[in-house]
């Protein structure tokens, strides 16, 4: 489409007259016809650059996101070739922050399109100082740089009390003192209601208060533990607080309404944000915990307490197809060689962390992590009759291993769930058993899977498996096409034979119970000897 | 009936302030001419009263072949009746003083049929009285279209002020408006999506219409509820005398239709499919998933010699992919109406024409990775229109009362409140006088009263000036006020997207236009004639998606007002073996509108952007042309570059305040940053169409074949280009086709 020679330019240049001169148009209709001019639709713009992250004191490597504003939606993995410094305006001191260029696979995402997608993601292990303030600067050669001034909160002393109430429908309320601003507040708060399985995970309504305190409310409305336990108790509490030295726009910086410079975006020449923020992690076990039903103060008082240890990390998926933070996966911790051993149990959240502090130093731990199970829509098919029901599958392997962490120690530890099935595919599951004369299931029935509706040029496939011996079979990396199954059992002149149509969305699973009729008397033996 | 006659002429007395007592001295003379075979009413017919050898007074018979003559001295005239192919009629006839005389006429064809290319001298593309301009079958069939016959859309596309923003979708533009702001009527009864979603084709093929009239702005009063244009259809009534049958096929359309009596009624009926979807994979070389089909049955009585009544009955169904390529999106609409239209000549010389209708649409749409759109709407109506006298002064004037209800569930293209139901209901009464000042200065002041959903007035005025007589130039305005009620919103954003959600008018505030415009026309003898018209709307309370500086695919519904300029230069050239048109046309339309989020990008709350149906410059060339036993025809048409809302580049973003991500292990919202609304343009487009017909003559009757092409040299026009990937889609390549159509006389 784009096409530098001279012939096109003049060719072009004659189409632009003719679009702004009827006359000449009229002349040169014959050369108009020729016409076939190139078409830039890309606006020009003075903005160099979309920059995004923030620069947090407590971290020890900082990350900030640096990316042409590309016309096409496709990424490149070309070098970027700008030079990223942040500069301390109290000293004068410049450090250069490094690229590195990843990859996001589009197996996590199919949306990236099959090459995935490349960001250049800057980064330096040096040291960012609370209460000082950053000039952020990227430039192309011979380019006006990007520039933003970033101010780091100085550090601050944080009170965080909990007000737990008994009743099962009432709201907890946490209150944070001792920081001025905090645009960011993650929150886990895992409950206990005196069953074997204690996690529950409440969500917190959006907080509010004035300069001097932080109020959250914790809702437990949706907490509905069995009839058999008891009120739901807040076990621990996970707080990741982000202090910063400056309020954020308020509403906050949508995606949406990001835009020029100076208006919606705190970056010279460039698109995004860049803030500064000091980062507490507070690990708050509930000091009524083990009181055993013993009167609660209003107020129980949680303190940021470093000379204990904690654990915390990402849980993603280990198949090279799907790496990508795991959701809502429990993770427990048992103490090893203690009696009575104590147990604390969290859920990732939907970046895939989790933290689990106030863990005794030197102390052994068994590390158990579970994913999630899966619904799998299952169909059971007798004769013309069909039932939908759900059951459960699981789609990773459960993690074990043992950990030990020392005194004041933030144990950074990914959990990395092995995948059992492949990803972004679907699978068919079920068993084949002989219904007419109650023989069961049935050994080496043939179970086939033909795609159809295949666009071109992709050619269909056809997927064939075996039952094993107890009537089960599992079929996967099934395309999201509609597929025709055709079920006959080992010996194709003794069985009926059964043909469906299924269509697989990825990452799902379906489960289907096929019924054969046999086709010699019921009184003769099973073909095969079953 | 009769009281509201009396109430509507007496409003219209109130406001010309006639001296009714002056009739009394004079004479009138009116009537209905019909064609003799079929009886029906003879549009364009002149009508003149001659006294010694040279004609004394002059009229032309309207859309229903009623005429009349008012303010006639008493005394002895010879009344000519002429109408090109008609045999001409003339008696003497003597006229007392305060007489009215009826005389109602039928005129007999002349053996010889007109040929293809002649366009009769009353009409054509440079010809228009007050604004309307009429087009007949032998206009529409000068355009070549891939299928057996002509189409109105085909020729409508053709005429200077008319835009489509390519060659899918249906969607016409007329000056500056939108297509959900143009009435399309069809034998009295709005029908809401008539064009196909093959922008060659519509509901009105050639064998269908009787005629059509096209006002492409400055309406009269007769017509209400639309802000841009009108196209007024009017179906052809099954012949009377025997059973005819023609049948058609060519890849890209068949067709079928049967006419004759039935029980002493006229029976005309009709079906349509596409097939192009099935042929363009071998034709053009991709398969155009397009289709659309129709099928339509009327049947005409007739009682006494002038009263006629007919019964219409029309289902359409079009279905497809805008985008080839884009699996997952489909777009749909149909439509189903039914109408009852009488018209009789009352005892008193007042022409009553009654309509009676059910017109309903729907439409949905699936977009990528988005759920279904829906929209559907329906209207029930009666209008009832009176072509009388008031003294000498010819009126015209009537009541519609209607019902329109509107349900949409489009929420997830428009948010907010844009699922749900809305009902509108509406009276309103017109009257519009014909007042004659001097023989060459014709001036029709009308206004419009209604009555719901608001009260409200809408005056209008068209003039006719012919300072050096009749047939010799004529200088035309109009002015007028024009009110929308019910909006047809669609997503301007985007091209390809041609769904269109029906809803009462945001906040309940109409749409409302002030048109005017200026013209002349000028026959140059020898059947060369030209026209200029320039035109400037006012529009207020358009509605229009609002602008975001990321896309996306909701969007919210804001308001903007609007100004359109423009004008048309038509030349044509008619003669019984050729026929050329070329025509140019001028529009400038600029839309304001103030959104919050322009503030937040811009700085500033107002913005004026150019819609996306701005086109600017066109030109479209028709010539047609007799080669012994075939016809050959050729259409281009060349438009300049559509206004689009250019990108400033994607990137990746965050919302540190909903989840404070790392970017180094999360992705961000990929997004594309969009530059101010429609300050790009697309490139521009030309094309040439080409057909070569011959007919030959069978026992049964006659087989028409005809070859042809679209986009004769293969130019790629671009249709739309896919921001998101880089991709442009073009409209179509060339197409050869042949057609063959079997006529049973």
């Amino acid at each position: 489409m784009f096409d530098g020679s001279s012939h096109t330019r003049n060719l072009r240049a004659l189409c632009g007259a003719c679009s702004s001169s009827l006359a000449a148009c009229l002349c040169v209709a014959a050369v108009v016809a020729a016409c076939d001019e190139s078409f830039d639709p890309i606006a020009p713009s003075e903005l160099a650059f979309s920059v995004f992250g923030y620069l947090d004191a407590s971290a020890d490597t900082q990350w900030i996101r640096v990316m042409p504003i590309r016309p096409l939606k496709v990424t490149s993995r070309d070098a970027l070739g700008a030079t990223v410094t942040l500069e301390h305006l109290g000293t004068g001191r410049i450090i250069e922050l490094r690229d590195s260029l990843f990859r996001f696979s589009p197996y996590s995402d199919p949306d990236l399109g099959p090459g995935g997608a490349y960001v250049h993601n800057f980064w330096t292990l040096e040291d960012i100082e609370p209460w000082a303030a950053y000039r952020f600067s990227a430039r192309l050669e011979g380019e006006e740089p990007a520039e933003a001034v970033v101010e780091i909160p100085r550090d601050y002393e944080v009170e965080v009390a909990i007000n737990q109430v008994r009743a099962r429908g009432e709201t907890d309320e946490l209150r944070i003192t001792g920081v001025k601003h905090v645009p960011f507040l993650g929150m886990a708060a895992n409950f206990y209601d005196g069953c074997e399985l204690s996690v529950r995970r409440a969500r917190y309504e959006e907080r509010s208060g004035d300069d001097e305190t932080l109020v959250i409310a914790i809702t437990k409305q949706r907490l509905e533990p069995p009839d058999h336990c008891g009120p739901p108790w807040v076990a621990n509490v996970a707080l990741r607080i982000v202090g910063s030295e400056a309020a954020w726009p308020a509403g906050g910086y949508s995606p949406l309404a990001l835009g020029e410079s100076g208006l919606t975006s705190n970056v010279t020449n460039a698109v995004g944000f860049l803030g500064g923020v000091l980062t507490k992690v507070i690990p708050y076990e509930n000091c009524e915990f083990q009181s055993d039903g013993a009167p609660v103060p209003d107020y129980c008082l949680l303190r940021y307490t470093p000379e204990t240890a904690m654990v915390g990390g990402t849980v993603s998926d280990s198949h090279y197809a799907c790496v990508g933070p795991l959701d809502s996966v429990v993770v427990q911790l048992t103490e090893m060689d203690r009696e009575p051993a104590r147990i604390r149990t969290v859920l990732s959240n939907r970046a895939g962390e989790f933290l689990i502090g106030a863990l005794e130093p030197g102390i052994s731990h068994f590390v158990w992590a579970r994913a999630p199970p899966i619904p799998i829509d299952s169909v059971w098919v007798l004769e013309q009759f069909r039932w939908r029901y759900t059951e459960w599958f699981d789609l990773h392997a459960v993690h074990t291993d043992t950990l030990t962490v020392m005194p004041g120690q933030r144990l950074d530890y990914d959990i990395h769930l092995r995948r059992l099935l492949p990803c972004n595919v679907g699978t068919l599951l079920g068993t084949v058993t002989e219904a007419r004369c109650g023989d069961g299931p049935i050994d080496s029935a043939t179970v086939q899977l033909t795609e159809l509706e295949v666009p071109p040029p992709l050619i269909p496939r056809t997927l064939t498996g075996r039952t094993d011996s107890n009537g089960e079979f599992l079929i996967t990396g099934l395309r999201q096409y509609v597929h025709l199954l055709r079920v006959r059992g080992p010996d194709p002149d003794s069985y009926t034979e059964r043909v469906d149509y299924l269509r697989f969305p990825p990452n799902r699973v379906v489960k289907k119970d096929v019924q054969l009729g046999r086709l010699t008397p019921c009184s003769e033996p099973p073909p095969g000897g079953q | 009936m009769t009281t509201f006659r009396l109430d509507a002429f007496a409003v219209a007395a109130a406001l010309c302030c006639v001296p009714v007592a002056a009739a009394a001295q004079q004479a009138a003379i009116l009537g209905i001419v019909a064609d003799s075979g079929t009886g029906r009413p003879l549009e364009n017919v002149e009508i003149t009263l001659n006294t010694g050898g040279r004609p004394a007074y002059r009229t032309l018979t309207d859309r229903n072949g009623f005429y009349q003559m008012l303010g006639i001295s008493a005394g002895m005239y010879t009344l000519r009746i002429r109408r090109v192919g008609y045999l001409g009629h003339a008696q003497i006839i003597t006229l007392a003083a305060g007489e009215q005389r009826s005389v109602s006429v039928r005129l007999e064809q002349t053996a010889v049929a007109l040929e293809a290319v002649v366009v009769t001298a009353e009409q054509g593309a440079a010809v228009s009285d007050l604004g309307r301009q009429i087009v007949t079958p032998a206009d529409v069939r000068l355009v070549p279209v891939p299928g057996g016959s002509g189409d109105l859309v085909a020729y409508v596309q053709t005429l200077p002020g008319v835009t489509t923003t390519g060659d899918r979708g249906g969607q016409l533009f007329v000056r500056g408006g939108t297509p959900a702001e143009n009435l399309v009527l069809v034998d009295g009864i709005p029908i809401y999506q008539p064009f196909h979603i093959l922008g060659f084709f519509s509901v009105f093929p050639e064998d269908l219409i009787s005629s059509a009239d096209f006002y492409p702005g400055g309406f009269g009063a007769r017509y209400q509820g639309r802000t841009s244009s009108v196209l007024d259809v009017r179906l052809r009534e099954g012949n009377p005398h025997g059973f005819r049958a023609t049948a058609s096929v060519s890849p890209f359309i068949t067709e079928a239709l049967a006419e004759g009596p039935v029980k002493g009624a006229m029976l005309l009926a009709s079906v349509r499919r596409s097939l192009v979807e099935e042929t363009s994979g071998t034709l053009l070389g991709a398969t155009q998933p397009l289709t659309f089909e129709s099928q339509l049955f009327k049947l005409t009585t007739t009682h006494r010699s002038n009263d006629r009544c007919s019964a219409l009955a029309l289902r359409t169904v079009d279905r497809g992919r805008i985008d080839p390529e884009e699996q997952e999106s489909q777009v749909a609409w149909n439509n189903l109406l039914f109408g009852l239209r009488c018209v009789t000549l009352w005892r008193g010389g007042q022409l009553l024409e009654a309509h009676w209708g059910y017109s309903r649409s729907g439409s949905e749409a699936v977009a990528r990775g988005s759920s279904r759109l829906h929209s559907s709407v329906f209207r029930m109506q009666h209008d009832l229109h009176a072509t009388g006298r008031i003294g000498l002064i010819p009126v015209e004037a009537g009541y519609e009362i209607y019902g329109e209800g509107m349900t949409q569930d489009a929420a997830e293209l428009i948010g907010g409140q844009t699922s749900g139901r809305d009902d509108v209901w509406g009276l309103s009464v017109y009257a519009e006088p014909t007042v004659r000042v001097g023989s060459r200065i014709e001036v029709r002041p009308g206004v419009a009263l209604v009555a719901s959903p608001r009260a409200a007035v809408e005056p209008r005025l068209r003039v006719r000036w012919e300072p050096f007589g009749p047939s010799n130039g004529a200088l035309q305005g109009a002015l007028g006020l024009y009110r929308q009620y019910v909006a047809g919103v669609s997503d301007m954003r985007d091209v390809s997207s041609v769904f269109v959600a029906w809803m009462e008018a945001p906040k309940s505030e109409p749409l409302e236009a002030l048109q005017g415009m200026l013209g002349w026309q000028q026959p140059l003898g020898g059947g060369l004639r030209w026209s200029v018209d320039g035109y400037y709307k006012r529009l207020t309370g358009i509605p229009v998606t609002v602008w975001s500086a990321v896309a996306q695919f909701t969007t919210q519904l804001g308001r903007a007002d609007g100004r359109t300029l423009g004008a048309d230069v038509r030349v044509e050239y008619s003669s019984p073996h050729f026929y050329g048109f070329l025509g140019y046309g001028y529009s400038w339309t600029l839309y304001e509108a103030s959104q919050r989020e322009f503030t937040t990008w811009f700085g500033e709350p107002v913005q004026s952007y150019h819609p996306p149906h701005d086109r600017r410059h066109q030109i479209n060339a028709i010539l047609s042309l007799d080669l012994g036993d075939f016809t050959a025809s050729a259409r281009w048409q060349f438009g300049s570059g559509l206004p689009f809302t250019r990108p400033i580049g994607f990137d990746e973003a965050f919302d540190f305040a909903r989840e404070l991500s790392k970017v180094k292990t999360t992705l961000g919202t990929t997004r594309l940053l969009l530059d101010k609304p429609f300050t790009g343009r697309l490139p521009l487009v030309h094309r040439l169409d080409l057909s070569l017909t011959r007919a030959f003559d069978v026992s049964f009757g006659q087989i028409v074949v005809q070859a042809g092409a679209v986009n004769a040299y293969d130019r790629r026009n671009m249709f739309y280009y896919d921001l998101f990937t880089g991709r442009r889609l073009d409209q179509l390549p060339l197409a050869p086709y042949a057609s063959v159509t079997l006529r049973r006389r």
